[in-house]
This record gives C-alpha cells, sequence and structure tokens, in this order.
C-alpha cells in the first residue's frame, strides 16, 4: 500500500539538514555551504515489507530553537528528524528541552535526534563525545559520507506506519 | 746635431712601439674577437632566417605556457573588460541583441494573434447568431463592452488541474490533471508551504491564500477545515467562471469529501478521489 507522510527536519543553522536530505534523496554531497530561506520540499520513496511509504520532506531553515520555526511548518508533520552537530556544542546544549517541548507539540509523533557530522571524529571522540550529549542520539551520521542516513530515515518511514 | 736629434726620436718611437705592442697583446686579441663576434651577432639579428632559429623556440615555449595558462593568467582581466565593455556600451549590445529578440517577441506575437484573430472571426461570423444576442445581454448586464465580452469568450477559461490536499500534512488525497506533471506530491507540498508561509509573513492566522497568478493560469485556492482544493485554471478567469468553480468545487466537497461519506470509504486507498474527480471537473475542462 502507498502511503504519503510529511517529515520536517528541525535543528540549528548549519548543523546539516539540507546536506542530509541531499544525499538522502539525490545521493549527492557538496562541501559548500548554502542556507536554506523558509523551507525546501524534497520527496523520496522508500520501500517498506508491507507498505510504499512516500515522504514528502520539509528541510526547514535552521532556528537556535524549533518555537522560532513558522507553526505552519510543523504542523501535521508525521515524523521529525532533529539534527545536532557533533562539532558545535551550543547545537545540543538545550537538546533535551526542544525535544520535551516537541513531544509536548506534537504528540504522538516520532522523532529521531541525528548526531551530524560524524565523519569529523575518531571512534574514541565519539564515544568520549556521547557521553556528553544531553540525550542519546538515535544516530551519528554523515552526510559526506552518507553513513547512516538511508538508515536513519527508513527508521523514521517504519516508525510512521 | 740635428740629425743626432731625429734618429734618437725615431728609436724611441719604435722602443714605444715595441713596449706597446708588447702590453697590449692580449687585449688586442680580445678586441680583435669581440669585433668579430659583435659581426656575428649583427649578422644573427639582421639575418631573419639565422634569427628565427634562435627566437622560435623561445617563443614557442612562451606561447604553448599561455595557452595553457590562459585562464588564469587573462580570465579575470577579460571578464572585466567584458562587464565593463558591456556596461559602456549597453546600447550597442542593445542595438546587436535587438534584431533577435524583435524577430522571436514578433514572431510569438504574431502567432498569439493570428490564434486570437481566428477566433474572433468565429465569434463575429455568428455575430447575429443567438450566442451573439447573449454576449451582448452579458456585457450589458455588467456595464462592459461587447469588446471585452468577445475576448474573455476567446480566452474561456478551463480547468487545468485540481489537487485535494490536506491542510498543514501537505498530504495529496487525490488529483486530476489535463497533462503530465512530473510531481504532484511536490506540488501539494510547495502550495502548503507557501500558504503556511502566507499566513506566517503576514500573521494573519484566520485568513488564507486564495489566488497564485503565474504567466497565463491562475491557482484559485478554496479552503475546508482538513483539507483545501487548489485548481489551475487557463484563459481569462472572470466573475461568472468563479461563481462556477466555486459552486462545483462545493457540490463537490459535498457529495465526496462528505465527512461521513469520505472517512468510511476512503480508507486510505490512494486514487479513491480519481474516478469522482474525473467525472466533476472534466466537463470544466475547455
Amino acid at each position: 500500500m502507498k502511503i504519503s507522510k510529511k517529515v520536517i527536519l528541525l535543528g540549528h543553522y548549519g548543523v546539516g539538514k539540507s546536506s542530509l536530505t541531499r544525499r538522502f534523496v539525490h545521493r549527492k554531497f557538496s562541501e559548500q555551504y548554502s542556507t536554506t530561506i523558509g523551507v525546501t520540499i524534497e520527496k523520496k520513496v522508500v520501500q517498506l515489507e508491507e507498505h510504499q511509504v512516500s515522504m514528502i520532506v520539509w528541510d526547514i531553515a535552521g532556528e537556535s530553537s524549533h518555537t522560532k520555526v513558522p507553526q505552519s511548518y510543523k504542523l501535521g508533520a508525521h515524523g521529525i528528524v532533529y539534527v545536532i552537530d557533533l562539532t558545535r556544542p551550543e547545537t545540543y546544549q538545550r537538546l533535551d528541552k526542544e525535544i520535551a517541548d516537541l513531544q509536548n507539540y506534537l504528540p504522538n509523533v516520532p522523532i529521531l535526534v541525528v548526531g551530524n557530522k560524524k565523519d569529523l571524529f575518531t571512534e574514541k571522540e565519539l564515544c568520549d563525545l556521547l557521553h556528553q550529549l544531553p540525550l542519546s542520539p538515535y544516530a551519528l551520521s554523515s552526510a559526506k559520507t552518507g553513513d547512516n542516513v538511508d538508515a536513519m530515515f527508513t527508521e523514521l518511514a517504519r516508525r510512521m506506519v | 746635431m740635428l740629425m743626432n736629434t731625429k734618429e734618437e726620436t725615431i728609436e724611441k718611437q719604435r722602443a714605444f712601439d715595441r713596449l706597446r705592442r708588447l702590453l697590449l697583446e692580449d687585449e688586442q686579441k680580445e678586441h680583435k674577437e669581440l669585433v668579430q663576434q659583435v659581426v656575428e651577432l649583427r649578422e644573427d639579428i639582421n639575418t631573419r632566417q639565422r634569427l628565427q632559429q634562435k627566437v622560435d623556440p623561445i617563443i614557442d615555449e612562451k606561447l604553448s605556457y599561455v595557452r595553457e595558462h590562459f585562464p588564469e593568467l587573462f580570465g579575470n582581466v577579460l571578464t572585466q573588460a567584458i562587464k565593463r565593455q558591456i556596461r559602456e556600451s549597453r546600447d550597442e549590445v542593445v542595438d546587436a541583441l535587438y534584431p533577435i529578440m524583435g524577430r522571436l517577441i514578433k514572431k510569438y506575437i504574431v502567432v498569439e494573434l493570428t490564434a486570437l484573430s481566428e477566433k474572433i472571426d468565429r465569434q463575429l461570423e455568428q455575430a447575429f447568431s443567438w450566442e451573439m444576442w447573449l454576449a451582448r445581454a452579458k456585457a450589458w448586464a455588467r456595464g462592459e463592452s461587447l469588446g471585452k465580452e468577445i475576448i474573455a469568450q476567446a480566452m474561456a477559461p478551463a480547468i487545468e488541474e485540481v489537487f485535494v490536499i490536506e491542510q498543514h500534512s501537505s498530504v495529496l488525497l487525490g488529483s486530476f490533471s489535463r497533462q503530465n506533471i512530473v510531481d504532484r506530491d511536490m506540488i501539494a507540498g510547495m502550495l502548503t508551504a507557501i500558504n503556511g508561509f502566507v499566513k506566517e509573513a503576514f500573521a494573519k492566522e484566520d485568513q488564507h491564500l486564495e489566488v497564485i497568478e503565474y504567466e497565463t493560469y491562475k491557482i484559485l485556492i478554496k479552503n475546508f477545515q482538513t483539507f483545501y482544493i487548489a485548481t489551475t485554471v487557463s484563459g481569462v478567469v472572470n466573475a461568472e467562471f468563479k461563481q462556477y468553480l466555486d459552486d462545483l468545487v462545493l457540490e463537490f466537497v459535498h457529495e465526496v469529501m462528505n465527512p461521513t461519506h469520505y472517512d468510511t470509504t476512503y480508507q486510505g486507498k490512494d486514487d479513491y478521489l480519481s474516478e469522482p474527480l474525473q467525472r466533476y471537473f472534466t466537463e470544466a475542462t475547455a
């Protein structure tokens, strides 16, 4: 059965939301940073065992808190990817509060926290870093290498159906 | 006495010459060689063939370097020069492009005018027909000219596409189209995002975007509680057509999207709305 789901990407500016989307949808990565203005809509069909999930990905411009994101962009979301930048502590310092707020704002909507730019760390550094995060992320990803990108979106598709 | 003095002078001169020969022998030899070299050099310079033999390899090497590195060496300078030239010679650039652009525009206008003229001719042929009297009556009732009414009829509005989209989530519930649209889900997403943006930008929560215009098309949006219907229309959209479309959309919603009926029969079937959309909106297309 084919179903459509709205997925929103939230997080501070420059954490890699657009890069993750581009990697997931177009299998591409660019070192050049370009700011998202407002929102960019992308679509990707994920094939699960019983369902074909058409994911309408809303790549929303970065904000330091989800409360600054226009409500109409968040309303009706079936799934959320909250992206943090592992190299910038300010992007995850208030992570626990942000996620609690979001769960309150959009109850029963699955949220996956993703620590991006893992390619910039060694395994040992990543282990140390995980202890400093206020919340344990669902996955550590790299839009550059593609590590864990498909797996994370597929897991979200699974949780949304 | 005088004779002795002269001989002495000659003898001194000889001695001096001998001494000079002894002292300057090496310098004289070098001088001769230098003179010889200058003569050869002059021949090298003045004889084209010999000069070419010497200079050509150096020039060739330089030329090939310049050819290989032209963009780095002169790219910026050339770009700046061209930009400056265009800026300073705007009139000349316009003059150069005008014939090409002019021809294209002229061709386009001629095609469009021919099409319009043919339509108006057909209308005029029916000048004394019942339809024309009706057009006159319509124009009179609206207080508009008959010409305007004829043009409106010539460019009659037609429904090109209809999208039924869930509010907020942007999920496409159903669609109908006369053309092959690349990705309807993306269109539904973008329309919802634009709608959301307008609401946020103008802080009008209880108001909705109703029309988007692009070129000769209009997207007319009708909002409902849980979904909205976006209809793309080509041609001249007048008040009468708007009224007609409103009625059509309301009838469709009442009959098909009725919550009791819709919720019990839809149940996630992605082509559920295809048939009713086709049935309701095909007649309204040109």
